[in-house]
């Protein structure tokens, strides 16, 4: 099995080569084959990631690099790391690409595009295998990239609708502007450290060979491409934008796993946060303003996507809390088990918007009696986000909350609390509305049917990981996790467990209340707080950068098109203009000089010959007078 | 004594008057006979020159004797022409004939 993790580079490589057979056959091949071989290569990468799993535990570890670019003795190279963190990032990537793969071929069964859909999806994963496989941040900046594409390509896949072509332009620049700080961040490492490798970095950092501002730096500006891809305060804008995609695509990609990126680069980066307590703090920071933010818009988001995205963002900031307070292994804990039961959501979703037609969850409401299992899984889903035990969620937000304790973190535990209590209060609203309220006046549920198994297996699945996938590292299994991952583990408080578990059951109790028992109407909450207008425009965020990126970005576009019409344009006219006087003086001279002395020559002879047939008169004596005349002429010229 | 300007000087008057009468008749006919009068005044300074200047070879005389045939020639001619002119078209004025305009 050791063996096996040296050809874990042929991982990423598998779905890149379907995408390229996607792209080279068009429509050649039958939309089943496609996603065929889409499914089976996952399948296959999912075997193959729970073999190194169990290679893994047993302490083996893989590095293999090979030269990429030589020059004047310079070597940058490139190769893989196979250690428990990135198996484990393998196994959750393959595991839910698998199953929004198998879920997509009911959702998406009837779209024109479908063999593109399985192509993006397959381009994103084997570049989501990359990041996790990548042994320094060069190669993982790269396969960072080409994620970041193919996010743009599935929330731009209808992109004939205004919606998601602009969502997918906003995402991409959004991610873009985080990946700059990432760019300049290995620029940095390049040049105080001369490598990208984590191990070779990681020990420079350790004895202190580097150290000082150029690190502090560094590692700030590896946040901000963190920060961007994780959808963090103040980046988080595009996320919930980036709901206009397939919904299976953004279980995949913006909820589960490719959001998580950010999160997995700062926890595969951590010895380098470490040594800086202060970009830690900043992480903690901005996790905990993200986390608390994004849960009190999620409260008054209608659309039961943007929900979860507002959700998935909230959830996003923990993990930045988790690590900034100082355990990566919770972060990676929790995006784990979320990356599970977000998924679940967000098929879940799915499956309710493939069945009524609509993502307002006023336009919904007791979906129960005719999508059970939906119904079923969703709740499952929702009370995992919310942290009730035994679910997944339930224990690993106890673990991050735990460590805030552990670390007398006060403020950030408190935080924790509070998100735990606004998710709960969120989910609850969103399932109370969506699933069991008495359907309102604007209801589409007549309608509703639950969907087909091909749909309903991966939810299925899904919710069984999600009931069992938390226990891993409970005291029941010994903290199984914390260990594989290196770590020991923090232990279990109780009581801190019990305030966690009682702040989530009064939110959704509260919830309960307001939206289940008759004063169900939605917009009581929206009129009669002052904060509604706060959260309905999620913080004026959006409009704030309208007013100052996008709006001065378009005058000074303004400006500089201005000067390109007067300047630019003006200096190429002035060209053409003084070309077409001097061709105008030119033709002239042709027509007058040129042309004249021609028609002049010719005009001459016809004129003197017009002239000259007057003195033929056809008179004799003319004739003869005249020939008198010059021979007098010649005689007194001659003669003399 | 008449010497050869005397001759000289009778040629050229018979010349003058017969080129005036040539140029200024109206006449076809009478521009016929000035044409004889320049001829003749030719034939006059041909024979003056021989006899004053070459006597033994008489070669003028030849000469005079060709173009008085020539000359006869001509005025038939001239007089055909005249004559088919006038049945023609009855006229006599030479001026009025312009086949000859360009």
């Amino acid at each position: 099995m050791t063996g096996l993790l040296a050809y874990a580079w042929l991982l990423p490589l598998a779905p890149l080569v379907v995408f390229a057979i996607v792209l080279a056959t068009g429509r050649k091949l039958p939309k089943n084959v496609v996603a065929g071989m889409g499914i089976g290569v996952m399948f296959a990468i999912f075997v193959a990631s729970m073999g190194m799993l169990w290679a893994v535990a047993q302490g083996a570890r893989f590095e293999g690099s090979v030269p990429w670019i030589e020059m004047k003795g310079v070597v940058i190279e490139v190769g893989i790391l196979v250690d428990p963190l990135s198996v484990l990032m393998l196994i959750v990537v393959s595991f839910v690409s698998l199953l929004v793969q198998i879920y997509s071929l009911g959702y998406m069964a009837d779209e024109e595009r479908f063999r593109w859909y399985y192509g993006a999806i397959s381009l994103f994963t084997a570049a989501m295998l990359g990041v996790v496989l990548s042994d320094g941040w060069l190669l993982m900046y790269m396969c960072w990239e080409i994620m970041g594409l193919a996010s743009f390509l599935l929330i731009g896949f209808w992109f004939e609708t205004e919606v998601a072509s602009k969502a997918a332009t906003k995402a991409f620049m959004v991610t873009r502007f985080g990946d700059v700080g990432f760019g300049l961040a290995l620029a940095i490492m390049w040049f105080s450290a001369g490598t990208f490798t984590f191990e070779a970095v990681f020990k420079l950092v350790e004895s202190g060979a580097w150290a000082g501002p150029t690190l502090v730096v560094a590692t700030l500006l590896l946040f901000m491409g963190a920060m961007g891809k994780s959808a963090q305060f103040p980046l988080h804008v595009w996320l919930p934008d980036a709901m206009a995609g397939p919904t299976p695509g953004s279980a995949l990609i913006h909820a589960a796993t490719m959001v998580a990126a950010g999160v997995y680069l700062v926890a595969r980066s951590f010895p380098l946060f470490e040594a800086n307590p202060q970009t830690l703090t900043v992480v903690a920071t901005i996790g905990a303003i993200t986390a608390v933010m994004a849960a009190l818009i999620a409260t008054s988001v209608d659309d039961i996507k943007k929900v979860l995205a507002y959700s998935t963002i909230s959830q996003l900031g923990l993990m930045m809390l988790a690590l900034g307070v100082g355990s990566w292994v919770a972060a990676i804990f929790h995006l784990m088990t979320h990356a599970f039961f977000k998924a679940l959501l967000f098929l879940a979703a799915g499956s309710v918007i493939h069945g009524t037609h609509t993502q307002d969850v006023r336009e919904m409401g007791g979906l129960w009696r005719k999508m059970p299992w939906t119904t079923a899984v969703w709740v499952i889903g929702a009370l995992s986000l919310a942290g009730i035990p035994p679910l997944a969620g339930f224990w690993s937000k106890d673990e991050i909350l735990l460590t805030a304790f552990h670390k007398e973190q006060w403020g950030f535990l408190a935080v924790g609390l509070v998100v735990a209590m606004l998710t709960a209060f969120y989910m609850g609203r969103s399932t109370f509305l969506a699933f069991f309220a008495k359907p309102g006046a604007t209801s589409k549920t007549d309608h509703a049917h639950e969907s087909s198994w091909v749909m309903l297996g991966p939810l299925v699945a899904l919710a069984t990981i999600t009931v069992v996938i938390g226990l891993v590292n409970s005291p029941m299994f010994g903290f199984a996790f914390g260990a594989y991952l290196g770590e020991h583990a923090s232990g279990m408080n109780l009581s801190l467990a019990a305030v966690a578990v009682g702040a989530a059951l009064a939110g959704i109790a509260y919830a309960y209340a307001m939206y289940q028992r008759g004063k169900a109407n939605p917009d009581w909450y929206m009129r009669n707080r002052g904060i509604a207008p706060v959260l309905t425009k999620q913080f004026w965020i959006d409009d704030v950068y309208q007013r100052v990126i996008v709006a001065p970005t378009l005058v000074i576009a303004g400006v500089f098109r201005g000067m390109d019409v007067a300047v630019v344009d003006g200096v190429v006219r002035g060209f053409g203009k003084v070309g077409m006087v001097v061709s105008a003086l030119l033709a002239k001279f042709d027509r007058g000089v040129v042309d004249g002395a021609v028609d002049g020559l010719g005009n001459g002879v016809i004129d003197g010959g017009r002239e000259t047939r007057k003195i033929e008169t056809g008179n004799v004596q003319t004739y003869l007078l005249l020939l008198v005349a010059s021979i007098v002429v010649l005689l007194w010229v001659f003669a003399r | 004594m008449i010497g050869l300007n005397h001759y000289l000087l009778l040629g050229a008057a018979l010349f003058v008057v017969g080129l005036y009468g040539a140029l200024t008749s109206k006449s076809a006919l009478r521009v016929v006979i000035c044409v004889e009068l320049i001829l003749n005044a030719v034939n006059l300074n041909l024979a003056a020159f021989s006899s004053y200047v070459a006597p033994k070879q008489a070669v003028g005389m030849n000469f005079v004797i060709f173009l008085m045939v020539v000359a006869a020639a001509e005025i038939g001619l001239a007089l055909a022409i005249i004559i088919s002119l006038n049945r023609s078209n009855d006229i006599d004025a030479i001026d009025t004939i312009r086949r000859l305009r360009g």
